[in-house]
């Protein structure tokens, strides 16, 4: 049976907020708000990791294991031996590469069209004639269904793919159906052949497709010739995997961040809910409603706007993650990956998750109010003076939490000195700890300010500064939401600057030449081109071409897995643009050019434990073999690492001659421009999809790229101070909601409408500076420990640590201007509120 | 039709404007009638009609004069408290201030005849719960511009006055109901205002504090040389004041109006 005193109160509280809807939007805009950040950035990140797993089962199809070659590749004649062997297993050739068909890019792969059917199950379709017309027709490929739909495409039309090395045209000879998205929206498939040819990798095979049963691998595994492995088909996606790991973790710590402040706004939201009916809750209590009733009224009302909130904070974080998921993928494709999935993928894993976040954060935060409503005496409860007074009580102890969590972040990261994981955990302890010293470092800057305010603004300064530390139970969250949300654009924004000071340095240090030529890259997994040998030539000896060095960077296996190589040759030998971390071997040039010797960047040597004088292992040609690391060299030019050697050494083990770029370095006086345009000339009239930039463009060029994959985290960041913004807004309104009849009395004892608006704004505005000023040690703590800590653990990079004044000084001004614009709509309601309505008893 | 009003008859033509006099302390001020309404009328919506709460209100009172209104509850009491303060306006009607005719004053000029004028005691006290007994007291005259050392000085003056000297510092919280009735009190004297409105000024007290608070109000009134308003249900108290008035139906009855009540 129901009890009838619950369905009273739950009456009451209804009729409360339905009758008070500024305390309902307040409270389920401050839920909303929280929980949508946290569910956008959820739904980005988990969606550019289901691009990427789509994207890698759309090429590796239902393979069990994969032959894979050294930078050239496999070489077409082993399929053939394979598949003619007697008991061989079925197996099927693989060629792929990003090409461009309109404005978007696909993946075009290359099959046999007789041999892959047990391999491409996923694609349907490929019967009804369509394998003839693949293999007759010159240039012919295939796309699914819906997107030569949307493309306005029949079978028999002809389409023009572009590629780096320039236009084909193909001819569309059917289509597949396929429940992967990523194959549905991004792959184009083509003969083995015609894909070759399109490719411009004619003989080359990327890897064979093999389903082995369990046992065979060894025999397959021998039977390969030297310089070929046989892999498991996962291997290559948990590889890929792990090569975004730390982007991805970079993107949830951020969504924490978003968290935190969004929990801030919350527990504000719903301390205001229960604090706003502290005179009901008295007459409740007065009248017999038990401290257990009331406990779980405050409770089931939180739920209720908990559930309400967190549905328009799904709402509101899908249409957030519709911006976000295309600078994640962008960013993917720029350091990573080519992903052929860019659109939302709305997961219920994740919305479920948001809602459990949003409800937790909600239920958590009207836990502390409603214990206290309830456990109050009915006189007390309805006093707002009962919940400042220990409030003021347990500020020390706060402190004392804050200060301890402070002492656990240190030695956390003492205990584990290499995980990232702890030392996200470190930095959130940090940020927590410095939240809960908020309370107490307000009231010490109120006893600082006071003697001034009250001598330079007379009453109103006063007045203003009292209705912040006097009102910490409403005041103090709000504040520590701007507090973190500034904090964190301070040290985000410290991290990015010294980020990128670092990275124009070591540029400047390492493009050493004055042109560079480069091969345009030929492939989905960025197999660097060649360049013509002839065209080398001729441009080496063009006049005021002082010295060169010739490069070729590939993917290898490593005993740590793949590994970027590059192969240098320099007819200068200076300093070769490196600086290098730590000691590095005696004979570290001669062992170089001598080829037994390699330099690793900073993040191979952090993520593999490698240092100077250790042993490398890199499959080569001809199987396995040993180098010397001669040094740990940084390197900011990619997160997953990269080994050096001298190219005669890379050419003689890799079989590979070939050269991918060229770097020219002009005599001294020559003019850059003039010799630009006669090397341009000559690219032109031989390879015109050859790429020539002069140093100041590719720093330029490498800039961009930088700041393109930092955009992601400077929207981030301006969300959480929107987010921030917002929430002081509810927060103001509420403390003027709560003080209506205060403000009353004043303008009864003759302050002016325009003087009410000032007090707002001034309160608002010493919030504003307490909260900017306050976000200055806790920003620059945040951006050491990401600068010092997390990203070294994340990606391995020594970074300097460069602090400008104007961004400290834009800080404190982003806090002021955030709390100036959440006080004009609260003073201009309490401005043109007639006293008489603000003292009229409700 | 018959008048009736409480005075009999029609009070005599309402004098303002009177701006020479518009400056606390000025001795000239004390010669002016504080406040004279005539035919105060108020509406409130209620539904689809309007509600008359005050209808043609008619109330003078003199320099130095003690008036209780006394009435039920929702019998207008406060709308006329209201507006006699200036923090609401007459739908009909007019009210000289000091001679100046408060009705057809703009908001600003309102406010500040409030705050040069009129003091405030409410029966909830109204204490501006973060600033402390002392700041209380002073900020009608920092309101008013006085320096810094002259508040001090007013404020301790009066603290000590009201016995309140211990309590200077103390946030409102800390204070008992009477203390903070008598910061109120204070409060409300500090800038020497012409007239004082009182609602209820002892309905939060026990007998024993209320009656002490009302003693030490007309008291400190009298010495003042303000005119006051006490708005109560209390004969008791009512009787302590010059006068009385009565507010009925939104009319003020008076004459007799002690024995009818």
């Amino acid at each position: 049976m129901v009890n009838p005193l619950l369905g009273g109160l739950v009456r009451a509280s209804r009729r409360y907020l339905t009758r008070h809807p500024w305390n309902l939007m307040l409270a389920i805009a401050g839920i909303g708000l929280g929980s949508a950040v946290v569910i956008a950035v959820d739904l980005t990140n988990s969606s550019a990791r289901t691009a990427f797993r789509l994207s890698m089962e759309m090429l590796s199809g239902t393979a069990t294991h994969q032959v894979v070659g050294g930078p050239r590749g496999v070489d077409e004649t082993v399929y053939a031996t394979l598949r003619l062997r007697p008991g061989s297993p079925p197996s099927a050739p693989v060629v792929s590469g990003t090409v461009t068909l309109g404005q978007r890019t696909y993946t075009l792969m290359g099959i046999d069209p007789l041999g892959s059917g047990a391999f491409r199950g996923d694609l349907e379709g490929m019967g009804d004639g369509v394998v003839e017309r693949l293999l007759v027709t010159p240039g012919a490929i295939m796309m699914s269904a819906p997107r030569a739909s949307t493309l306005g495409l029949e079978r028999g039309d002809e389409v023009v793919l572009e590629r780096a090395g320039g236009a084909h045209t193909a001819t569309l000879a059917g289509t597949f159906r396929t429940a992967n998205p990523a194959a549905r929206d991004g792959l184009l498939v083509a003969d083995i052949a015609s894909a070759q040819e399109l490719l411009g990798r004619v003989g080359r095979l990327d890897r064979i497709d093999l389903i082995l049963e369990p046992g065979e691998e060894q025999a397959v595994a021998d039977s390969l010739p030297a310089g070929l492995r046989l892999t498991p088909a996962a291997a290559r996606t948990e590889a890929g995997a792990r090569m975004t790991e730390a982007f991805h973790i970079n993107l949830a710590a951020m969504s924490l961040l978003a968290l935190l402040v969004g929990a801030f706004i919350i527990y504000n939201a719903m301390t205001f809910a229960v604090l706003s009916r502290r005179p009901l809750f008295g007459q409740l209590r007065v009248i017999g409603v038990t401290r257990g009733e009331l406990f779980r009224l405050i409770l089931g009302e939180a739920l209720i706007l908990g559930l309400v909130g967190t549905l328009v904070g799904m709402a509101g974080g899908i249409a957030i993650a519709q911006g976000l998921i295309g600078l994640v993928t962008r960013t993917i494709n720029d350091l990573y990956f080519s992903l052929t999935v860019n659109q939302l993928l709305v997961s219920p894993t994740v919305l479920a998750k948001g809602m459990l976040v949003g409800l937790g954060a909600t239920l958590l935060s009207a836990l502390l109010p409603a214990r206290e409503a309830a456990r109050s005496e009915p006189v007390q409860v309805q006093r707002r003076s009962a919940v400042e007074a220990p409030m003021t009580g347990i500020i020390r102890r706060l402190a004392m939490v804050g200060i301890g969590l402070f002492v656990l972040a240190a030695g956390l990261l003492a205990v584990a000195p290499r995980a990232l994981v702890p030392a996200f955990g470190a930095l959130f302890m940090v940020v927590i700890g410095f939240s809960l010293l908020v309370p107490g470092l307000l009231v010490a800057g109120g006893r600082l300010l006071g003697p001034l305010l009250a001598r330079v603004h007379p009453p109103l300064g006063t007045l203003a500064l009292r209705g912040i530390t006097r009102s910490l139970s409403r005041t103090a969250p709000a504040i520590a939401a701007l507090t973190v949300a500034v904090a964190g654009t301070v040290g985000v924004a410290i991290m990015i600057e010294s980020f990128r000071g670092t990275v124009e340095l070591w540029l400047a240090q390492t493009l050493t030449s004055d042109i560079y030529v480069s091969a345009p890259e030929s492939s989905s997994s960025r197999i660097a081109g060649r360049l013509d040998p002839a065209l080398m030539a001729s441009l080496e000896s063009l006049p005021g071409v002082a010295a060169t060095s010739r490069g070729r960077r590939v993917t290898v296996e490593s005993e740590h897995g793949a590994v970027e190589v590059l192969a240098l040759a320099m007819t200068d030998r200076g300093d070769r643009g490196f600086r290098f971390k730590g000691p590095v071997v005696d004979d570290l040039w001669v062992g170089l050019e001598a080829g037994d010797v390699v330099l690793v960047s900073e993040p191979y040597a952090w993520r593999h434990g490698v240092a100077a004088g250790d042993r490398l292992e890199l499959f080569t040609a001809t199987g396995w073999r040993t180098w010397r690391v001669g040094g740990v060299f940084y390197d900011y030019g990619s997160d997953r690492g990269l080994v050096v050697m001298h190219q005669p050494a890379y050419a003689a083990a890799w079989e590979d001659e070939a050269i991918s770029a060229l770097g020219l370095t002009l005599a001294p006086g020559e003019d850059l421009d003039t010799v630009m345009a006669r090397v341009e000339e000559r690219v032109a009239a031989t390879a015109p999809a050859v790429r020539v930039r002069a140093n100041r463009d590719l720093r330029a060029y490498s800039m961009e790229v930088f700041d393109r994959t930092f955009a992601i985290t400077r929207v981030l960041r301006l969300l959480a101070v929107g987010v921030a913004v917002i929430g002081i807004i509810g927060a103001l309104l509420a403390l003027h909601l709560e003080r209506s009849r205060e403000y009353g009395t004043l303008r009864a004892i003759g302050a002016t409408p325009r003087q009410m608006g000032g007090l707002i704004v001034l309160q608002s505005i010493l919030m504003g500076l307490l909260a900017g000023v306050l976000a200055l040690p806790l920003g620059l703590l945040m951006a050491l420990m990401l600068i010092k800590v997390v990203y070294l653990r994340a990606f391995g990079w020594t970074m300097q640590t460069l602090i400008g004044a104007p961004l400290l000084a834009e800080a404190v001004a982003l806090a002021l201007g955030a709390a100036l614009v959440a006080a004009l709509y609260p003073a201009w309601r309490i401005a043109r509120t007639p006293p008489a309505i603000t003292l009229r008893e409700e | 039709m018959e008048d009736n009003r409480p005075f009999g008859r029609p009070p005599p033509p309402l004098r303002y404007p009177m701006d020479q006099h518009d400056t606390p302390n000025d001795p000239a001020a004390a010669t002016v009638t504080p406040v004279a309404a005539r035919g105060l009328t108020k509406h409130y919506p209620a539904g689809k009609t309007f509600k008359t709460v005050l209808d043609g209100v008619d109330l003078t009172i003199a320099a130095e004069e003690s008036v209780a209104l006394l009435g039920r509850s929702g019998s207008g009491k406060s709308t006329l408290l209201n507006l006699l303060a200036g923090i609401d306006r007459p739908d009909d009607g007019e009210l000289i201030l000091l001679g100046r005719p408060l009705h057809r004053l703009a908001e600003g000029d309102r406010t500040l005849m409030r705050r040069r004028h009129l003091g405030f005691i409410y029966q909830a006290f109204n204490l501006i719960p973060t600033l402390t007994a002392a700041e209380n007291v002073g900020l009608p005259l920092e309101l008013n511009g006085w320096s810094r050392d002259a508040t001090t000085r007013r404020v301790e003056s009066l603290l000590a006055e009201l016995d309140l000297h211990q309590a200077g510092d103390a946030f409102p919280d800390r204070l008992s109901g009477g203390e903070q009735q008598r910061v109120a009190i204070a409060r409300a004297l500090a800038h020497d205002p012409a007239l004082v409105l009182a609602d209820e000024p002892t309905g939060n007290l026990d007998s024993v504090t209320g009656g002490h608070v009302l003693e030490l109000l007309l008291a400190r009134a009298r010495r003042g040389g303000q005119a006051l308003l006490v708005v109560t249900h209390s004969l008791a108290v009512a009787r302590q004041a010059d006068r009385m008035v009565v507010l009925e139906d939104g009319r003020l009855t008076a004459g007799g109006a002690e024995l009818a009540w």
